[in-house]
């Protein structure tokens, strides 16, 4: 490549003042415009959702222990996409999208799976049915995709906290893939209701799923 | 399209990072300095000093995307510029946080370099391409890392990094009209 084809960048030019100013403005918008928006099914859900952020937490202090609870949140998840495209308000996008969402989380539980079992664990079954039972609730399309943001979002704080207490390096990335993989979920998600759809500069899952 | 060609040749892509100081995932010195083999106090020394390389190296590759939003910005419009200046906010507050992590482990926060070489952006559809490729770039670099940190708290917020870059990767795969979530396990990979 030529020189004349580069373009030289000087340090400092960044106005940082303005993107400070143009951040305040935007994230008061949004907060003021989201306050009605997602308010029904977010409020059902937050008792499950205080519940389950401190899920692994609760687990053995050991990487089978942390395994065993992060299959049982996947296949929760699993479930929640599979009951969400039941739903006959969902646009044949969406549905597209919340079936894909869910066979990924699909894949997750089975990496998950062979992990635990590789370690002499035995996997979990079954789900968490007081975390899907908001979705019954669910009647419209943006509702759909409110409860599956709060639940992407606590799967993001449960890997969150795995980071910390996880062993094997291998198990580490893992989990940060997995983790990503739901950052990106949660970005479609919240485009689909008009959200902010990068809204914390660490996305840990601890700032409120309905900002 | 010559930048287009530029991004998709593996060799031009490792010479930029190179370049803009940034040591890539894939056994750097830096990275690989936690490996020593000693005891005690040693150990420990050997550890933080990794752990300053790894988050200096981190620091590299952050500047680097602040310096690509930065010369992207006057390219974009509308909602992508919006989303540029508040991905520009994000990757300025990773830099600062992971310069006081370093500063708090001793050691010296890397510095943004006086200048970024950047091939020849022209179009809006360039300024996605570049940033595609360099937010691609961090999310391999931070799961490379990640294991490689001695302190839970680091390996925490690494994580919690490399999520939010993840996340403008799905935006920018998005605007490019590309799929937002192409995977199931995020590698940075493209």
């Amino acid at each position: 490549m030529r020189e004349s084809d580069r373009l030289i960048i000087e340090d400092g030019d960044t106005d940082t003042a303005s993107i400070a100013a143009y951040e305040a403005t935007r994230r008061d918008a949004v907060r003021r415009g989201l306050a009605a928006g997602g308010a029904v099914i977010g409020a059902a859900l937050v008792p499950a959702l205080l519940s389950v952020r401190d899920a692994f937490a609760a687990a053995p202090q050991s990487d089978a222990g942390i395994l065993a609870s992060a299959i049982r949140l996947e296949n929760t998840a699993v479930a929640a996409y599979a009951a969400a495209v039941q739903n006959g308000g969902l646009t044949p996008q969406f549905r597209r999208t919340a079936t894909l969402f869910g066979r990924q989380e699909a894949e997750h539980a089975a990496a998950l799976t062979v992990a635990l079992k590789s370690l002499g664990g035995t996997p979990p079954s079954g789900t968490d049915a007081k975390l899907l039972a908001p979705l019954k609730s669910a009647r419209t399309q943006n509702q759909v995709a409110q409860f599956a943001i709060e639940l992407e979002t606590m799967a993001v704080a449960a890997y969150y906290d795995a980071s910390r207490r996880l062993q094997q390096a291998r198990l580490l990335q893992t989990s940060a893939q997995i983790m990503s993989n739901e950052g990106q979920h949660l970005v479609v998600l919240r485009q689909a209701l008009g959200k902010d759809p990068v809204p914390n500069a660490y996305e840990n899952g601890k700032a409120k799923a309905s900002k | 399209m010559e930048f287009e060609r530029f991004a998709l040749d593996p060799v031009s892509r490792r010479r930029f990072f190179h370049a803009a100081g940034v040591a890539t995932a894939g056994g750097s010195t830096a990275f690989l300095a936690a490996c020593g083999g000693s005891s005690g106090k040693a150990k420990n020394q050997t550890a933080t000093a990794a752990d300053i390389a790894i988050l200096n190296s981190a620091i590299d590759l952050e500047n680097t995307a602040i310096a690509a939003y930065t010369a992207g910005a006057p390219l974009l419009k509308g909602e992508l510029l919006k989303l540029a200046r508040e991905f520009l906010g994000q990757e300025k507050q990773h830099a600062d946080g992971l310069s006081t992590a370093v500063t708090q482990l001793g050691g010296h926060p890397s510095r943004p370099k006086t200048a970024y070489n950047f091939p020849r952006i022209r179009t809006q559809r360039e300024v996605l391409l570049l940033a595609n490729m360099i937010e691609h770039e961090a999310v391999a670099a931070y799961l490379d890392a990640l294991p490689k940190l001695s302190s839970p708290d680091l390996r925490a917020t690494v994580a919690s990094i490399v999520t939010n870059e993840a996340e403008h990767v799905s935006v920018l795969l998005g605007a490019l009209g590309r799929p937002q979530v192409p995977a199931a396990f995020v590698s940075g990979r493209a």
